[in-house]
């Protein structure tokens, strides 16, 4: 789901999973994270830390954390990582308050719109040079200091801010700065256009690998970050949902992590396929990642898991592999959606299986960047409960999302089922 | 010349062959009964059984299509062609979806065991028993039968006991257990390949003197029960089918099994497991129930058919579900 960092809301999904429906300025939230025990070098390996148990006071997120052989690494040793994902602002105790329930992430919600409030300028040679708000990337690094002292590893998240039209800076979307040399409508119609015309856009494309690449930059040395997001569930608009699309989305997404790497070497880099659920999938080629490394595919678990594996099941569909089934595929995490959640464990399972199969020839390490629901949906307590068990079943990290945990006030009190999620993380990783 | 009667006597045989093939196809013919009455709020995950001492069938609890709804631990009762609410339920017996549910002949008596509802974990590992008038508490599952969901349960006259397979709790099973109408005891281990499954057909077979248990695990592996042990086959033909149930039909002289969902939409079709093989069972095009998931099917007695009732409908959201009544004769 994508996000701004005000109150997480979530908005309705289009049906079928298929892409996101833009509910105008709306599109939200949350985020976040890890990984999965699929192969380890030799054999078997060390077991997995389990994320720290709640203590006297929070121990810092030391060192480095990779992301290789299907697994995050800290040094040698495999980590299960568990957290949530959060918006920027906020204080700085709830990253230790986060910490106490047993949890070592936090996935941090990062607005290109607020970092570059203002439009890059003309440079020498054809370069862009971009005028970042100082004081936005000021908080970020502080909200990475204080995450990292609070014994929290962070993935920066490029979420759309939802007080922004189409999510990320409104000049995007003037002809000085796209390549279509559009001015898009700000109207359904026209959110449709630009999602299309991204994906044929070498300037904005090039805009936003750029923005990537300095804001890593920035962060460069600042310790405690684990990696990267390049775009937060992103969206094929109208372009047919092809192998062809699937490859452009996936592909780019590597280029744009070639930039982020060369700026800030040792952090992870995160990607995602197609929407929430990674539609598409199957038929990727990933090698651009492989060839990266310590880099990790970010799936969004909003699975209904009353049948199948999440992906599309008839063979002689057309769509085999590149849509999610389309019956009961998803939970209603919005408060006009219909289906309340009756998922079972078991089911869960299959999808993250399903998924880690996918992944198992390449080595990419997965990680459940966002799970929840709506606060009124009867089957709540059993959705976080199925989930976070097939997660810890299968020795995948996770991140939840923020509005599973508390209301609208990160030091509130946690919601009744929070319970069912800091249990999850305090749970012991499983063997390795 | 030899060649000419040679030809004449492989059309012979081609011509005997055919209407001996046509024959042996299952087939038979849905007809619609009076549907379950308003005040049923259709749902998912409700269960069905035949209580036959009375000509009844039951229909027990469920789990919501709507935010709006819950789960649910009403009874209907299926008697004289009509359906009408059941006895309430007694304290103890809190709302739940996917029990496990079954005739047990020896003690009289419909047996429930465990289901699902929306807490965390789940903690559902009560027995109860109907005795055509109301639900009485059962004995107490040991430590082991861990609560779930989604399990087949079915009464294996070899061995006079009640056989629960799978479900789906903390995570998926695949575990055995019977029940001799006083306790709960552990089964055979499940052998090698047998995967967990829930919300699937199982139904004892007096023809292979067998209970065989099919779909809800994603894949087309079926496995039957001897009394002793799981031993696999033969696979369904109609894919890998979930949320599919199934009952045993003297009239056909094997088990059929209807709807379920997967591969592709939900199904409409019967497939009847006979002689080793399971064949599509060939029915009129007019009249024929919704394809749908989690359709109950019992064998009713009283009308030397199976009764098939309720399910939910093959659409986006899951928010539609049936209260109909059909007839497989």
């Amino acid at each position: 789901v994508s996000g701004e960092e005000e109150r997480p809301t979530i908005p309705g999904r289009g049906s079928g999973g298929r892409a996101l429906v833009p509910i105008l300025a709306s599109v939200v939230l949350l985020g976040a994270v890890v990984v999965v025990a699929l192969t380890t070098p030799g054999g078997s390996g060390p077991s997995p830390s389990p994320p720290p148990s709640s203590g006297p006071g929070p121990s810092p997120a030391a060192g480095q954390v990779t992301a290789h052989h299907g697994r995050f690494w800290l040094g040698s040793r495999p980590i299960v990582l568990r957290g949530v994902l959060m918006p920027l602002s906020g204080p700085a105790s709830r990253f230790a308050r986060v910490a106490s329930w047993g949890m070592n992430l936090v996935r941090l919600q990062v607005n290109w719109a607020r970092l570059e409030p203002s439009p890059p300028t003309r440079g020498p040679g054809g370069s862009w040079v971009h005028a970042y708000d100082q004081t936005y990337l000021a908080r970020v690094v502080g909200a990475v200091r204080a995450a990292q002292a609070g014994g929290l590893w962070v993935v920066v998240g490029n979420y759309r801010d939802r007080l922004t039209f189409f999510g990320y800076p409104d000049w995007l979307y003037r002809p000085a700065f796209n390549s279509h040399r559009m001015t898009y409508p700000r109207t359904h119609r026209g959110f449709l256009r630009a999602e299309t015309d991204f994906w044929t856009d070498p300037l904005r494309q090039r805009l936003t690998s750029e923005m990537l690449r300095d804001l890593a930059g920035s962060l460069a040395g600042v310790p405690g970050i684990l990696g990267y997001e390049m775009l937060n569930e992103p969206q094929r608009g109208t372009l047919p949902l092809t192998r062809a699309t699937v490859q452009r989305i996936v592909d780019w997404q590597a280029s744009a992590a070639g930039g982020v790497r060369r700026a800030d070497p040792p952090r992870v880099v995160f990607f995602m396929a197609i929407n929430w659920n990674d539609v598409g999938l199957p038929v990727a080629d990933l090698s651009g990642f492989v060839n990266l490394g310590n880099a990790s595919l970010d799936f969004h678990d909003y699975f209904g898991a009353r049948w199948g594996s999440g992906w599309l099941q008839d063979r002689r569909d057309p769509a085999y592999h590149l849509d999610n089934e389309h019956v009961f595929a998803t939970v209603s995490i919005s408060p006009n959606a219909t289906a309340p959640y009756i998922g079972s464990a078991w089911v869960q399972e299959r999808q993250i299986r399903a998924v880690l199969d996918v992944l198992k020839p390449t080595g990419i390490t997965l990680m459940v960047g966002e799970f929840g629901d709506y606060a009124g949906d009867p089957g709540i307590e059993r959705l976080y409960g199925t989930m976070t068990s097939a997660f810890n079943a299968l020795g995948v990290s996770w991140a939840t999302n923020w509005l599973g945990i508390v209301t609208d006030n990160v030091t509130a009190t946690p919601e009744p089922w929070a319970r069912i999620v800091i249990a999850a993380a305090r749970a012991p990783a499983p063997p390795g | 010349v030899v060649p000419a009667l040679a030809a004449v006597l492989v059309l012979v045989l081609v011509s005997c062959a055919r209407p001996a093939a046509t024959a042996s196809r299952p087939t038979a013919r849905w007809s619609q009964g009076r549907p379950l009455p308003p005040s049923f709020i259709p749902r998912w995950d409700v269960t069905a059984a035949a209580f036959p001492p009375k000509g009844q069938v039951i229909l027990f609890g469920g789990a919501p299509k709507l935010p709006t709804e819950t789960w649910r631990n009403d009874t209907w009762v299926y008697s004289g062609g009509t359906w009408s609410p059941g006895p309430p339920p007694p304290p103890g017996l809190t709302p739940r979806g996917g029990v496990a549910m079954a005739y047990f002949p020896t003690i009289r008596r419909v047996v429930l065991f465990g289901g699902g509802d929306g807490r965390w974990p789940p903690a559902l590992t009560d027995t109860w028993l109907y005795d055509g008038v109301s639900w009485a508490p059962g004995p107490a599952a040991p430590p082991g039968l861990l609560p779930r969901e989604g399990a087949g349960l079915v009464y294996d006259p070899a061995i006079r006991r009640l056989v629960l397979l799978a479900g789906s709790g903390l995570t998926g099973y695949s575990d055995t257990w019977l029940f001799d109408g006083v306790e709960w005891t552990p089964g055979p281990p499940a052998p090698a390949g047998m995967p967990p499954r829930e919300f699937f057909g199982m139904a004892y077979d007096p023809s292979m003197g067998k209970v065989v248990a099919a779909g809800g695990s994603g894949r087309t592996d079926v496995w039957s029960f001897d009394g002793s042990t799981w031993a696999k086959g033969p696979d369904l033909e109609a894919g890998p089918l979930e949320r599919v149930h199934m009952a045993f039909d003297p009239r056909l002289g094997g088990i059929v099994l209807i709807g379920g969902i997967g591969p592709g939409a939900a199904t409409d079709e019967a497939w009847l497991l006979r002689a080793g093989a399971w064949t599509r069972v060939e029915t009129p095009a007019e009249p024929r129930p919704d394809p749908r998931l989690d359709a109950q099917v019992v064998w009713f007695a009283e009308r030397r058919a199976l009764l098939v009732v309720a399910g939910v409908a093959d659409t986006p959201r899951g928010d539609v579900a049936f209260a109909d009544t059909w007839f497989l004769e």
